[in-house]
């Protein structure tokens, strides 16, 4: 086996849970591992030499969003390995023992284990756990898009309502058209029969709410209320 | 039908080989290493030392890929063993050389050597032997993994 340049160590310091294999032919080739205590965390075991004792593999990290992108084919295997200043090599005997861990600068890693240039995912060659994942995280990020969009929208419409609390002008409830008009702030809106009495009154531009925005004016008073409550 | 690995199947919590498995007269393809006389190359991958495995969560899953690697695996044609190992070569890189073999060989089963799996999309299948089944005498080398327009 190649001589590796690197920091000799005991142990991981976290425990690996192998999920599935990405390559396997006789054995894994490539297969996947999670931190047991951050499923998050997600790292590679890359297979990359072996003597009359002791078969070596690669580990190395690599972000849920990186995995992601190389299941979709936009980054090579050898460009997830770059992406760390370090990496694991573990030599395991037959009993899968570790013999010895090494910790090792990327730029260190022997050309001959290095993945070749062409080493994008291709579903018609890797195993069907690989295809799994890739559906799997692609749900994962879709829920986490919209939750952010969502969460986003109700920053902006809170920022909105906050914004129009602290407005010199006051609201005007048209309770009584035509005879007498009630003064009040926006505090002073509790219920969705005056939130549609509520205009925007005498000033220029004189601006009606939409029934959706006066909805969401009274949920965010409520939501206002509660956090400054 | 006594099957090599009888032995190591009985350890298992799973029926290996899997009934499904059935004997077949078939010409197969394996890869193998320069030498036809080098133990490994009919040997299961379970029996290499050291085997290239990794630790699974479940018993069950444990010795499910126990049972696999207690087989032979063979391909049902040399374009179909070649095409393979050129996907497990541009996946990961050249020192797969060293664990999977640098040739293709040509060989003959029948009914009495064992039982087969059904081929799957890449032609591949595993083959659980007999005992005595001499398969280095039977198979002959027909081209080089290391080149591609043999």
């Amino acid at each position: 086996m190649e001589p590796l340049e690197g920091l000799q160590i005991q142990d991981f310091g976290f425990i690996l849970q192998r999920k599935g294999d990405l390559l396997y032919h006789d054995g894994p080739l490539l297969s996947h591992f999670i931190n047991e205590e951050n499923d998050k965390d997600h790292y590679l075991y890359k297979w990359t030499d072996m003597d009359d004792k002791y078969n070596r593999w690669m580990v190395f990290k690599i972000t849920e969003a990186d995995l992601l992108t190389f299941l979709q084919s936009n980054i090579k295997l050898l460009e997830l390995i770059y992406r760390n200043p370090f990496v694991f090599f573990v030599d395991l005997d037959n009993d899968l023992n570790i013999n010895s861990l090494t910790l090792c600068r990327a730029d260190k890693i022997p050309a001959d284990y290095l993945p070749s240039q062409n080493s994008f995912y291709n579903e018609k060659h890797y195993e069907e756990y690989a295809a799994q994942l890739k559906e799997a995280l692609t749900e994962k990020a879709i829920s986490k898009h919209y939750f952010e969009r969502i969460l986003a929208e109700i920053t902006d419409l809170k920022k909105e309502m906050h914004d129009l609390k602290k407005s010199s002008k006051p609201l005007l409830i048209n309770k009584k058209p035509n005879k007498e008009r009630k003064v009040l702030s926006s505090n002073d809106i509790t219920s969705q029969s005056e939130v549609d009495n509520v205009m925007i009154p005498a000033s220029k531009p004189k601006k009606v709410l939409s029934s959706i925005d006066k909805m969401r004016l009274n949920n965010l008073n409520h939501e206002v209320m509660e956090d400054a409550g | 039908m006594e099957f090599q690995y009888a032995e190591d199947f009985k350890k298992l919590s799973i029926l290996c080989p899997p009934a499904r498995y059935r004997p077949k007269k078939i010409t197969v393809f394996r890869w193998v290493f320069d030498q036809m006389d080098k133990e490994e190359n009919f040997l299961p991958p379970l029996k290499i030392n050291p085997n290239r495995r990794l630790k699974s969560i479940k018993k069950e899953d444990q010795d499910k890929e126990k049972c696999d690697l207690l087989a032979l695996s063979m391909f049902d044609s040399e374009i179909n063993a070649r095409n393979r190992f050129k996907e497990l070569l541009d996946g990961t890189d050249a020192r797969v050389f060293k664990t999977l073999g640098t040739n293709v060989a040509k060989g003959d089963i029948t009914e009495n050597d064992g039982v087969n799996s059904h081929p799957d999309s890449k032609g591949h299948f595993n083959h659980h032997s007999v005992s005595g089944c001499q398969f280095e005498k039977r198979f002959l080398i027909i081209s080089s993994l290391r080149v591609w327009n043999p």
